[in-house]
Formats: structure tokens, sequence, C-alpha cells
């Protein structure tokens, strides 16, 4: 199967600051491929480079076949692009603002009304009166407008409430079903997980790991308070894939890898007051995937 | 070339313009209405005598032979009084106008992030600089062109000749001088993705310009100087009373308009656009 994404040393340097460095990547055509990573690791470096903003310092990357940099003009014909942080010309209207950025492209126009009614966009409005999550939902229809083959996604969902964001995953599924090939770059491991086929992870400009989905899902450390109405009874938490973090009188406090199934049935045998399990952290993921690969942390 | 990019340079750029149009439209005209006046005044010959080399200079009176070609029988001819009040000031005017758009060509739009949409587009880097600077041209040239028109209209109404053709050919030549201005502001907004610093050098660059002109043809021991000022060979009273274009002016503007621009490019084509 061909590649749509393919980089082979990509590097690029800031000084004495890391870019990325050395990256190997193979996004295959048809995936939905999550790039994860915290804040400053090289994410976007690394799409920026794939659409030619940057320059790398090494390396060279391909999409779809061709080379970002000396065929950029074509690459980004074939892709569509919701950057980090989207602009817009204030004074248009969000109509006009698409027919401007679709006249670069021979498709498009069309499927921008039906994805601003299922996402629940006014098109009429000027784009200075957009709330962030209505300029969110102007960068989605722009990158889908004219049916690309790549979805180049940084952090798309940000600004979008719970419902837009359900109708959002549903689009990208049936982009999915199209055949179209998406790179998704998140720091939010739910979401990630929720959508994606196959994962990579940069941790400060590197590739740290490249897996799937799954596989990502049994590495996840989850931090989980109990607190029971007794004392605790701390020979009741020997339990595969939890380690004991503190416990005193009522409340325990634990790390949990791997499924809860196990961990949830024995929690209902106990006495329980209240349970706080906020989402899986990324840097307590990475902190697993650095230790297990030998790293300092 | 990018039309779309270059209708919309034009549509949300037709403000600020009409703006520099207007305000050239109505100093044209006043200038026109009160010449009449000024000439009854009398006396503006030894006035004009009085003033020192470099406010001379600055008004575009360096030599008896401009003397003579803005006074005769006493007063000022139209055509002489039209350039010291208004052509010698034109392109300064208006390259301020160039300064303040192309100086931000590139880094405004890459301040408010419009440069990343833009250029996430299959958009060459090429065609988005030759759209946004035709557009600026455009923009320049309908300002100038009412510019001529008020002059033209407003000197038909007073008792006082200026030739139709050296109006044309002075507008002309001010066109070229702008863009020069343009040529080197968008490449100073190419070199610094900084609105702030590409504004400074641009601007800078022009006011260094406009005084060594002055100082060269004003100060003794500096007249070399004048030679390296884009406004030196713009020379508006040759042109508008005696119809003598500065043709090596012209080569000079079109040189630097061709040499920043492809610099620009060349700058520009490579640029990391950080974001």
């Amino acid at each position: 199967m061909d590649n749509a994404i393919e980089t082979l040393g990509l590097t690029k340097l800031y000084g004495q600051a890391r870019g990325i460095q050395n990256l190997d990547l193979q996004v295959r055509q048809g995936e939905v491929f999550g790039f994860l990573g915290p804040n400053g690791a090289g994410k976007t470096t690394t799409i920026r480079l794939l659409l030619n903003l940057l320059q790398p310092a090494h390396g060279s990357a391909t999409i779809m076949g061709m080379d970002v940099v000396t065929r950029s003009v074509e690459v980004r014909r074939v892709c569509g692009v919701v950057s980090g942080e989207p602009a817009f010309f204030d004074s248009l209207s969000g109509r006009a603002h698409l027919a401007m950025m679709q006249s670069y492209h021979a498709k498009g126009g069309p499927r921008s009304e039906e994805l601003a009614e299922r996402l629940g966009f006014d098109l009429d409005r000027p784009v200075r009166s957009y709330s962030h999550g209505n300029k969110q939902k102007l960068a989605i229809i722009q990158a889908l407008s004219h049916q690309p083959q790549l979805l180049i996604l940084d952090e798309p969902t940000g600004g979008l409430d719970p419902l837009v964001q359900r109708e959002f995953y549903k689009i990208l599924a049936e982009e999915k079903a199209r055949g179209v090939t998406v790179f998704f770059s998140s720091h939010i491991l739910s979401e990630v997980e929720r959508i994606c086929d196959r994962v990579g992870i940069i941790r400060e400009g590197e590739l740290v790991a490249l897996l799937d989905v799954n596989d990502l899902h049994k590495q996840q450390i989850r931090h989980m308070e109990v607190t029971l109405s007794r004392d605790v009874d701390v020979s009741e938490f020997q339990l595969e894939g939890v380690e004991i973090v503190h416990c005193e009188g009522h409340h325990i406090e634990l790390k949990v890898s791997g499924g809860v199934g196990a961990l949830l049935q024995h929690l209902a045998a106990i006495p329980v007051e209240d349970i706080v399990f906020p989402e899986a952290s990324l840097e307590d993921t990475f902190t697993e995937f650095y230790a297990g690969r030998g790293g300092d942390e | 070339m990018s039309w779309a990019l270059y209708r919309n340079v034009l549509r949300l750029g037709r403000m600020g313009a009409l703006s520099w149009a207007l305000t050239l439209m109505v100093w044209a005209s006043l200038v026109i209405w009160i010449f009449p006046t000024i000439n009854e005044a009398g006396a503006m010959e030894d006035y004009v005598n009085a003033m020192p080399e470099a406010v001379q200079a600055a008004i575009g009176v360096s030599t008896p032979e401009d003397m003579a070609m803005i006074f005769r029988d006493g007063g000022f001819t139209l055509a002489g009084y039209v350039n010291t009040e208004y052509l010698t000031w034109l392109p300064l005017l208006l390259g301020v106008y160039a300064v303040v758009y192309c100086g931000g060509l590139v880094s405004k739009e890459a301040e408010r992030g419009t440069l990343d949409t833009l250029l996430s587009q299959p958009l060459k880097r090429s065609s988005f600089l030759l759209s946004k600077f035709a557009g600026f041209a455009t923009l320049v040239i309908a300002a100038m062109l009412l510019s001529f028109l008020s002059i033209l209209i407003g000197s038909s109404f007073i008792d006082g000749e200026i030739d139709v053709l050296n109006l044309v050919a002075i507008h002309g030549v001010g066109v070229l001088l702008v863009l020069a201005i343009a040529g080197y502001s968008t490449l100073a907004s190419c070199l610094f993705l900084d609105p702030g610093k590409s504004l400074a050098v641009a601007g800078l660059a022009t006011a260094l310009s406009f005084f060594a002109n002055i100082a060269g043809l004003g100060v003794s021991g500096l007249g070399w100087v004048k030679n390296l000022s884009l406004f030196h060979y713009y020379d508006s009273l040759q042109v508008i009373a005696a119809g003598n274009v500065n043709w090596t002016g012209v080569v000079v503007y079109a040189a630097v308009l061709a040499g920043t621009l492809t610099a620009s490019w060349a700058i520009f084509r490579r640029k990391d656009l950080a974001g």
C-alpha cells in the first residue's frame, strides 16, 4: 500500500532549540493517524514542514508521492488543512471567505452548505463576529469543502462544544470511508483513542513511539482516588495493573494501567463513597513510554 | 497571479485608497482654487527668493532656471505654482501610503495569521506577492488618476495654462516613484515578518531618501548625496513646465522596482513562516 505521508530523517532546528529531529514517519493511505504530543513537542513544526511553511534543515518528506518542497503547490492541492490557530479575513462573510479559498481548488463549493448545516454554522455573518468555536467550524468547512485526499488537522476540535465534536467525528468517519487519509494532531488522548487507527507519539522533537490505538490504550496510566466509608485495607487493592500510590484512612490513591474492568468490579463490592477518575494524562503516558524505552525522566 | 487574491486586495483596500485619493483631490482643488488670490497678492517671487536654499530645494526651486519656470511677469505661472504647492509633495504623500501598505504586505498577513491560511492553499508564494503588489499598484494608479483629473478640471476654471501631456507625464513618473518606494517597502516586509520592524525600515529609508535630496540640493559640500535619493530623479518642475522627462530617473525607478521585487521573491520563497 502506498503511503500518504512519508518522512525520512526530517529535521528542523531553531538555533539551540530543537524543532524536530530525524523524523521517520509513514502514514498509510486511508488511515486515520494520530500525532500525539505535549505542547512544544514538535507536532505543529511537523505539519508546517509538510505544508512547506517551514524549510527543513535535513531530510525529506512526501505527500502522495510528491516532494513537499519541490512540488508544494501540488501537495497543497490534495490537502485540506485545519491549522492550530485558524485565521481569516475579518471583513468578509464566512461564505465570501470560503469562496475565495475555494477559488484555488478545481473542486469545491457545494459541500460547504451541507457541512455548515451539520455543524450549525451561519455562513453569512462577517468573520469578525464569529466566536472561537465558530471560527473553528469555518476552518473545518474550509478544509473539507474541496474534497481533499489528505486531511491535516492540527487540534481541530478546540473550542467546539460536545455535540459539534460528535458531529465532527462522524464527518471524519465518513471521510475515512471515502478513502481519505487523516493526519490528526492532538494533545488529547481520549480524542485520539476514539478516532485513530494508529498513533505516533512525539516528544521533544523525536518520535518516541508508533503503535496501534489498542496498544496505546493498554499502555495508558490513569490516576484514581477512592474514598471509602471505612478505613482502607490495602490488601483489597492488590490487583493486576493497579499500583498503590498513597493510602491514608478512608482514602487511597491508585495508578491504573490497561483495562479497568476488574478494578471497577472490585469497587462495586466494597463501600465506596467517592471516586475521582480523570482522563489519562498525556504526561503520565509519556513517562511510561520513556521509562519503558530506558530513557531518563 | 491569483485573481481572487487581487480582487480581495482591491476590495479590502478600497476605503484606504479612497481616503488617500479624496485627500489628493481636495488638496489639488484647493491649490488651484487659491491660485488667483495668491497671484493677486504679489511679491511671491521676492518671498521665494528670500527662503533658505534648503527650503527652496524642498519646494523644487534650486536654480535661477527653476525660478524662470515658476515665475513670469512678477507672478506664478500656474504650472510653477501647482508644482511648488502640490506636485513636489505628491510622491512623498503617496510614498507614505506605499510604506504603510507595502511595508506590511507580507508582515501584516503573517501577524494576522492569514498568510498561513493563504499559503495552505495551492497558491504559489510568487503569485501571492504579485497579486498583492498588483492590487496596491492598481490603487495607486487610481489615486494618481483622480489627482490628474482634479488638476485638469480645476485648471479649466481659472486663468492659467497647464500642458495636459506634461501633466500626464509627471503623474506617470510619480506612479513609478511611488511604486519604487513600494518595491523596497515590500522587500522590508519580506525580510522582517514583524510589521513593526518592516514599517520602521521602509519608513526610515523613505525619510532618508527625501532628506538626502534636500540636503544635496541645499547644503554646500553635500551635492553628491542627492544622487542617492529616489526623489532627486522626480524633477517635477522640468516635466510640468517644460515637458522634460528625466529618463534616467524613469530607468532608475524601473530598476529599483524590478530589483526590489525580484529580491522580495527570492527572500520570500524560502522564508520560514513560523506562525
